[in-house]
């Protein structure tokens, strides 16, 4: 059974149509990446996903479930793009809180606590509050918290955006180790290297359209090109330099 | 040259910032047209009391002086009533009576000032119906200067008419809804309702709404929400845990609050018990007792959950801590605003026609409910109370569609309410 099922999801704003008529879906242990530039409908897609939003029509199901459900059972974790944090709380409250709210007994809060301060590599800085944190480091212990729960799904969006190359691959190392432990990710990101590099399949996606789906290798044969990068301005038709 | 395209810039970068547009240039006219529609309002309830001032009538007690009494009266044009009559038989339909006995004239025709029992009637008690015994008086002063002068020369040729400048030493007694209070009792009980506990009260509402807002701008912010709306936790615990963590904090403002308005009844009642010693009368109109406290601390506490509910909806317009800090001001502002009407003169508790739409606003209901329990009429402090409720109902509501609803992350709000405040929490960025 597929882990997430995406159909015809399409999403307007005063009437302008951010997502029109998405279908995917991915399994489990896959992690499948959505590419598109700003603008292209990857957030407002990741939050409907991620039951943050409501489609205006088509659905989502997460393990055969509405996403409102799945995220209150606690089956969802979502990285949002530009998430901050609580600047009073300290690195390792935020955890618990986390963990707090997906854990169903203390036991279980304190490993997934353990397995959070692993994650996020952060070490003592995480008894200081969050406030003081370096962009990378509040964009790991966001990480940590979304992935120590080890919810079936993990929607990250820009995992890496802002990072530094080491933070990045510590990430990417930490996205592929979950996905091998049977997690199911869906990301977005404008780095194609990093897609390429993380993603079983992936997704083009252009002004709210799919244009696209495969393995990275499928869509650079299909569009042409030395790598996902020209595929992808390939399937868009080229630069427009209007846009 | 290049200094104006440097203004110009900042200049147009600084009126699309709605928070200044709102603040800076719209704030002062959105203020002053409010305190400008409560002054007219004022000037014109101090133009009907100016009308009423001269609504009196003269009880006469004694014997000897009827033809100066009578000439007194028709001196002043107001009717004159003698013998045993019922004072509050002849204020039906009158502001004040003025009794005056022999002993008045006695004063009089000895150069001396005349004694006078003079009681006012008002249904309203406020900085302006709190004058009308003094003004009341001042006519009937004059009413007596002009008869004396007159007769001063022909009737008093050895009086000393220094006692002109003040001739009349009046006993007033304001009667507020049949309870009669003396102008010291009348004084404290405005300052006292009126100033002192309504501004704490209000500071503390203001307070609330602010914290509440701050609380919902500080998510937005710094962009906390998204991540705690996709959290395992229900839309209505998250809301309810929002609730409760503010009115947390604000509960320590209540208790802080009863400590101190403690402390100010505490004050007050011991000065009420040492009136009768000092042989002064203690007002009956004021009551303060456990039951009193316990029910303004009720219709307190319920403002404040509705302020911090009113302050989690406005917190969610704009896109951040200050802009919903601002909201919270102006919108508290608004709240307050009816019960600043009271300094100009306005009573709350009788208002008419579409001026009962203030009756919406729940820190006039508290006004209601103060102003009822320490007058001692349950009435209006039911009313107030019950108003207060629905009130809470209605905002319970309100906060919950608002914070529970999806606008709240992409700026459905902030758009609908574009142009008053910053907007733009992110949209869809990709």
């Amino acid at each position: 059974m597929d882990v997430i099922l995406v159909e015809d999801l399409r999403k307007s704003f005063d009437g302008h149509e951010a997502v029109r008529g998405v279908s995917f879906a991915v399994g489990e242990g896959e992690i499948y990446g959505i590419i598109g530039p700003n603008g292209a409908g990857k957030t407002t897609t990741l939050r409907m996903i991620a039951g943050i939003l409501r489609p205006d029509t088509g659905r989502v199901l997460i393990q055969g479930k509405e996403p409102g459900e799945a995220r209150e059972e606690g089956l969802i974790g979502y990285l949002p793009e530009d998430a901050g944090v609580y600047r009073h709380l300290k690195g390792i409250d935020f955890l618990r809180f986390v963990a707090g709210l997906y854990a169903r007994g203390g036991d279980e809060v304190e490993e997934m606590v353990e397995r959070g301060i692993e994650i996020s590599g952060l070490g003592e800085a995480l008894n200081k509050p969050m406030g003081g944190y370096s962009k990378g480091m509040k964009r790991r212990i966001l990480l940590a918290a979304v992935l120590m729960a080890r919810p079936r799904v993990a929607i990250l969006d820009e995992p890496t955006s802002g990072l530094d190359v080491y933070h990045s691959v510590m990430v990417r190392n930490v996205i592929k180790e979950y996905a091998r432990s049977g997690g199911t990710v869906l990301l977005s990101s404008h780095n194609m290297l990093e897609v390429e590099y993380l993603c079983d399949r992936l997704m083009f996606l252009h002004r709210g359209r799919k244009l696209g789906e495969g393995t990275p290798g499928e869509l650079v044969a299909r569009y042409g090109g030395a790598n996902l990068e020209e595929a992808f301005i390939n399937a868009i038709g080229g630069v427009d330099v209007e846009a | 040259m290049k200094l104006k395209q440097v203004m110009v810039k900042e200049v147009k970068e600084l009126l699309k910032e709605r928070t200044v547009l709102l603040g800076v240039i719209l704030g002062p006219i959105i203020i002053f047209t409010i305190f400008a529609g409560m002054s007219m309002a004022a000037g014109r309830q101090a133009l009907e009391q100016a009308e009423q001032v001269r609504n009196y009538a003269i009880i006469y007690r004694g014997h000897a002086y009827g033809d100066y009494a009578r000439m007194l009266a028709d001196s002043l044009g107001v009717p004159l009533y003698t013998g045993s009559v019922d004072p509050g038989e002849v204020l039906e339909g009158r502001t004040a009576v003025v009794i005056i006995g022999d002993e008045f004239f006695d004063n009089i025709t000895r150069g001396l000032p005349g004694r006078a029992d003079i009681i006012v009637k008002t249904s309203s008690l406020n900085f302006l119906s709190m004058s009308l015994p003094q003004q009341v008086e001042a006519s009937f002063a004059q009413g007596v200067y002009m008869l004396v002068a007159d007769l001063v020369s022909s009737l008093l040729p050895e009086a000393d008419v220094r006692f002109l400048q003040s001739p009349v030493v009046a006993n007033t007694t304001l009667y507020y809804r049949g309870t009669p209070l003396s102008p010291g009792e009348a004084f404290g009980l405005v300052f006292g309702v009126g100033l002192s506990v309504t501004m704490a009260t209000m500071i503390l509402v203001m307070s609330s709404m602010q914290v509440a807002a701050t609380s919902v701008g500080i998510e937005r912010e710094s962009k906390t929400l998204e991540m705690l709306l996709s959290l395992p936790v229900s839309r209505r615990e998250l809301i309810l845990g929002k609730i409760l963590g503010v009115a947390f904090i604000t509960g320590l403002g209540i208790i802080s609050y009863a400590v101190g308005i403690g402390i100010y009844f505490y004050s007050l009642g011991s000065i009420v018990s040492q009136a009768p010693e000092q042989g002064v009368q203690a007002s009956p109109v004021v009551s303060v007792s456990p039951t009193s406290i316990a029910a303004f601390m009720a219709g307190l506490t319920v403002t404040l959950v509705t302020s911090l509910l009113i302050g989690l909806v406005v917190g969610s317009i704009p896109q951040d801590v200050r802009g919903a800090q601002l909201a919270s001001s102006y919108v508290g502002l608004l709240l307050l605003a009816p019960v600043f009407a009271v300094f100009f003169g306005i009573d709350l508790t009788s208002l008419e026609g579409v001026w009962r739409v203030v009756y919406l606003d729940p820190v006039v209901l508290l006004y209601l409910v103060i102003w009822g329990v320490v007058t001692g009429d349950p009435g209006m402090a039911t009313t107030g109370f019950a108003g207060l409720l629905v009130n809470l109902v209605v905002w319970v509501v309100v906060a919950s569609r608002v914070l529970g609803s999806e606008a709240i992350l992409v700026g459905g709000y902030s758009r609908r309410l574009r142009g008053l405040f910053r907007v733009g929490l992110p949209r869809s960025s990709s």
